[in-house]
């Protein structure tokens, strides 16, 4: 036989049999023949259009005569007359009928299925969702993926630094590969008139900004070039939010000035609502954008001042690796141009990236998370159905015998695994909206773009399709078996004997190992977070946040530094009369604000070899702040008002920079050099505190330093207040004075302490409830899955349990015999769920904190917590055993 | 039998396939491949018919009467080969196609004189 007329025969084989059977040797003679004549024809391409002909044949034909079979199938039903109309349809109808008729005789499998798919697929729609607003879908602007962030190069390093302003501009005439660049800056002004002053996020933006973006005003335009040169006019753009805010919509605001700082401001454009940001370039919340006009000449002139973020759009079908070696070839070029100033090069990376950042490392396990949550409701539907298809086997195997074909019957089953899927995925649509809403009204802060997260049609499509295939493949596996054709034994059987449920009781019982391994790693997985949580909430921050309220105020608008310390003076002083306060202070960068100040010490005294490496945090702080603040005094002094601006310098260190800087000598009296500003300042060490967490509230022991606030003032400062315990709020009598003694400034902030330490470990609170969560429902879900496998072989063995108490066995020893099959998956499922947990908790190494992935409590504490959810759910079965009625079951045979 | 036939003739025009099939048949017995053929020349190449679309149309039609297996045999058949099938119109079939033809021409017409009114 030639290879071609045996591959031909292969191909024969996707005809149904009958056909096959029929005319196999005619379509093979056929075959021959037409190759023989396409042979003889010959000509260029005539063995390809040979085999396009047969090909082409098969793919047609093939559907339509398994289309032609089923139709058959159809006909020849004989439970159903024979009927020409629209035999699929009606099929159709009829298994929908059949299978709500079903549903309602067992409603609470109904119920407790779709809750289950809903569950599952209502969480796992929400953190899609999530994934897909933040980390997969395009950036919202236009061709969004040519968009460039550039930046200064480190080497080793995945970072990219801000430039300088004359190197981003002569980026942007040198390097072809951008079709524009755009630089900025972001920042807060102060709004004012009529309504009281406010604080908004800002940006100083060059002309290229929103065309880079592909954005354009909603109403007025964006900057021209010229309002890139020094001494343009003063104009600014407002986002829609504010717009709507400040100056409720408004059209007439075009061309009307507006107050920040200051200055007056004319408003040229208004973006339109849709218009986000770019988070990349550090303006999460920017709604007030400012020309490049407005800077100071010697920064915009400075090159060795790297300050600028820079992004650019790439040509279309330039790459970003073109882009890269266009970059080398700039710096190259600038080296030559500029010996004097240091080597610098440069580097980009897509715009989305950069937006992303590394937030994947908390979103992924989300996500991981809720696919085993997804697993476990997967693996309890597919229990349920398997416990249904088993409980109507009669009912199926009747069905055969009057002549329902398999086909058929797995219809039926399949058509049921459809209702339960759609039915599923609308209830789980409406989860996943809540979820999303919930998701994002929680979120700690940390998740860019969240303002894009919504259930989308591409969401709701993936819930859908979860959601069918979850039924149908597990509508499916029960459907097979339960059409397989054992018809007597199930006659005879009735549904009570063991015999045909072996098989079904095995796969359940797998199902419910796979269960709780899952939900064993989920649990260890929150508990984790849980542990991580509850270490960072006792975490000793070094001060002490209970009583402490914060009125953060800006002294702003060029006024003389005497001024300042007035007034905060002041300001403080005034504090500390107000009944009810017991200390108060004031500081420039309060701790875990996120402001902070890092410096160099350049030289220590009578360590001529010292050298820093990493810096040193530092703030100033007035004499109160420490006792306001809590912070414990470890020796020496604080700052009184010996301490003048006419006085020698002094600072107050911390345990961790004595250590740094004196190692175990006394540190009192000893000096070191730092630049306070543009000066180096020689500072006498008048004392030492305790160690305070300044950054986050994870990071421990980092050297900082503490300045008078009178030697060197500065124009922010937060009054830290510290009251005696349970008094109402002082902070709205102190608003209310500042209002009255100076109207024009605005209040930064106005929180309690305690708020304020919340709030910075909103985060790790966040990942933590939401994988709680998951591990919650998922011990639900497992707990279903034990408790219906348990109670529907108890059902099924009712006659035995009636047996053995019949001939006198104890409720007791049921009771043991039921809980024993329960604790036999458990203890499997938990051995297996703790060598997937052991790995896969790895991932969850961004959010732990203080506690190892495969931390032994915790690991001990989920076996507590699965064995105990598994003894609940297996209890109520067992002892619904020992209360059988023997003479009852017994009579019945 | 035959009455159905008609009937479900008379109500349904044929696909293309299964017309120039029976056409191809109209003067006699054919094989399968022949039929192919024959297809092919009618319609001038238009219509190819490969062996799936032909044997699933010959068994439609073969259900519903309108051909049979004939007796006829293969003269050019080498004798280690398989016996070749042949295919033959019935009287039903005859009729069907007689039907379809009728329906064809009317539609021209109609088509005809259509296009003829409504060109200016």
């Amino acid at each position: 036989m030639h290879a071609s007329e045996a591959f031909y025969r292969l191909l024969l084989r996707a005809y149904p049999k009958r056909f096959r059977l029929r005319y196999e040797q005619d379509m093979v003679r056929w075959f021959l023949d037409h190759q023989a004549v396409s042979r003889r024809q010959g000509g260029p391409m005539s063995g390809a259009r040979f085999w396009y002909l047969i090909l082409a044949d098969l793919v047609t034909s093939v559907p339509a005569q398994h289309v032609n079979v089923m139709k058959r199938d159809v006909r020849q039903r004989p439970t159903q007359p024979r009927n020409r109309g629209e035999p699929v349809m009606e099929t159709c109808l009829q298994d929908t009928k059949v299978a709500l008729r079903s549903f309602v005789r067992s409603p609470a499998l109904f119920v407790l299925i779709v809750t289950t798919l809903a569950v599952g697929i209502g969480f796992a729609t929400t953190i899609y969702s999530v994934i897909d607003g933040v980390l997969l879908a395009p950036l919202p602007y236009a061709d969004s993926e040519r968009l460039a962030k550039i930046g200064t190069a480190s080497e080793g390093e995945d970072r990219l630094y801000a430039m300088s302003a004359p190197d981003a501009f002569d980026l942007e005439e040198q390097v072809a590969a951008f079709s524009r660049v755009a630089v900025s800056q972001g920042t807060r002004v102060t709004v004012r008139g009529d309504d009281a002053p406010e604080i908004e996020a800002a940006a100083v933006v060059s002309s290229g900004f929103f065309e880079v973006l592909g954005a354009e005003p909603l109403m007025g335009r964006a900057f021209g070039r010229e309002e890139d040169v020094a001494g343009a006019p003063h104009v600014v753009v407002l986002g829609h939010g504010l717009w709507q805010r400040r100056w409720g919509g408004d059209r007439a605001i075009l061309g009307q000035a507006v107050t920040l700082g200051r200055t007056p401001f004319t408003v040229i454009g208004v973006m339109p609502p849709d218009f986000l940001p770019p988070e990349a370039l550090g303006q999460r919340d920017a709604e007030i954008w400012l020309p490049f006009s407005l800077i100071d000449s010697s920064l915009r002139e400075s090159r060795s001042d790297g300050w600028l973020q820079v992004m650019g759009r790439l040509r279309a079908n330039v790459s970003f690796e073109q882009a890269h070696t266009e970059l080398a070839a700039f710096a190259a070029r600038r080296s030559a141009a500029y010996p004097e100033i240091q080597e610098r090069s440069f580097g980009l990376s897509p715009l989305h990236r950069e937006t992303i950042g590394r937030i994947g490392d908390k979103l992924l396990p989300l996500f991981g998370a809720v696919g085993l949550l997804l697993a476990i409701a997967c693996a309890n539907v597919a229990n349920l159905l398997l416990v249904r298809a088993e409980t109507r086997g009669r009912e199926m195997a009747l069905r055969t015998a009057i002549g329902a074909s398999r086909s058929r019957i797995v219809r039926q089953l399949m058509t049921e695994g459809l209702i339960l899927g759609l039915v599923g995925s609308v209830f789980g649509a409406v989860i996943a909206a809540t979820g999303v809403k919930v998701f994002v009204a929680l979120n700690p802060g940390d998740i860019p773009r969240i303002a894009e997260v919504d259930v989308d049609g591409k969401v709701l499509a993936f819930a859908f399709l979860v959601s069918i295939l979850t039924s149908l493949v597990f509508g499916l596996i029960p459907a097979l078996r339960g059409s397989a054709p054992n018809l007597t034994g199930r006659l005879k059987d009735g549904g009570r004997g063991l015999g045909t449920g072996m098989s079904h009781q095995r796969l359940r019982g797998g199902l419910v190992v796979l269960e709780i391994a899952v939900a064993f790693v989920l649990v260890v997985g929150a508990g984790l977070l849980i542990n991580s949580f509850v270490r960072l909430q006792n975490v000793d921050m070094g001060f002490d946040a209970r009583n402490v309220e914060i009125l953060g105020v800006a002294h702003s608008g060029g006024t003389a530094p005497e001024a300042t310390v007035a007034f905060f003076d002041h300001l403080v002083e005034h504090a500390a009369s107000v009944p009810g306060v017991v200390a108060a202070g004031a500081t420039s960068n309060l701790p875990l604000s996120g402001q902070f100040a890092m410096n160099r010490i350049e030289e220590v005294e009578g360590r001529p070899d010292y050298v820093d490496d990493g810096g040193v945090y530092y703030q100033h702080v007035t004499s109160g702040f420490f006792r306001a603040m809590g912070i414990a005094l470890r020796q020496g002094r604080v700052f009184d008002r010996t301490d003048r601006p006419d006085t020698h310098a002094v600072a107050v260190v911390n345990e961790s920079m004595a250590r740094k800087l004196f190692g175990t000598a006394d540190p009192i009296g000893r000096r070191f050099q730092s630049s306070d500003g543009d000066e180096e300042t020689w500072h006498e060490v008048i004392g030492v505190v305790s160690d305070v967490r300044t950054l986050e509230v994870s990071r421990a022991g980092s050297p900082e330093m503490y300045l008078a606030f009178n030697q060197s003032p500065r124009a922010r400062m937060d009054v830290v207040l510290r009251t005696e315990a349970g008094l109402p709020s002082v902070l709205p009598a102190m608003r209310d004075y500042l209002r009255g003694i100076r109207p024009d400034l605005p209040v930064r902030r106005s929180i309690r302490m305690e708020d304020f330490v919340a709030d910075a470990i909103v985060a790790p609170r966040f990942y933590t409830l939401v994988l709680g969560s998951f591990a919650g429902v998922a011990l639900l879900l497992a707990l279903v899955g034990i408790y219906g496998t348990l109670a529907y072989s108890v059902s099924r063995q009712k006659h035995e349990f009636g047996v053995r108490l019949a001939l006198g066995a104890s409720g007791t020893s049921v009771l043991t015999m039921v809980l024993r099959r329960g604790l036999r998956l458990v203890l499997m499922g938990i051995v297996l769920g703790f060598g997937v947990a052991l790995v896969a908790t790895r991932v969850l190494a961004s959010l732990v904190f203080g506690v190892t992935t495969t931390d032994g409590t915790t690991m001990a504490l989920g076996v507590v917590a699965v064995l105990f959810t598994a003894f609940i759910a297996s209890m109520l079965p067992a002892l619904r055993a020992t209360q059988l009625d023997p003479v009852a079951i017994l009579h019945r045979e | 039998m035959e009455t159905k036939t008609r009937q479900r003739v008379g109500a349904k025009p044929l696909t293309p396939a299964v017309f120039y099939a029976l056409l191809a048949l109209a003067n006699g017995p054919l094989h399968g491949y022949a039929i192919s053929q024959e297809v092919e020349s009618l319609t001038d190449g238009d219509l190819r018919m490969g062996p799936g679309t032909l044997y699933g149309s010959l068994q439609r039609i073969q259900q519903s009467g309108l051909v049979v297996e004939s007796g006829a045999s293969d003269e050019t058949s080498a004798p280690h080969e398989a016996r070749r099938r042949y295919y033959a119109l019935t009287g039903a079939g005859r009729l069907a196609l007689e039907t379809e033809v009728r329906r064809l021409e009317r539609a021209v017409r109609a088509a005809r004189t259509r296009v003829v009114l409504g060109s200016p």
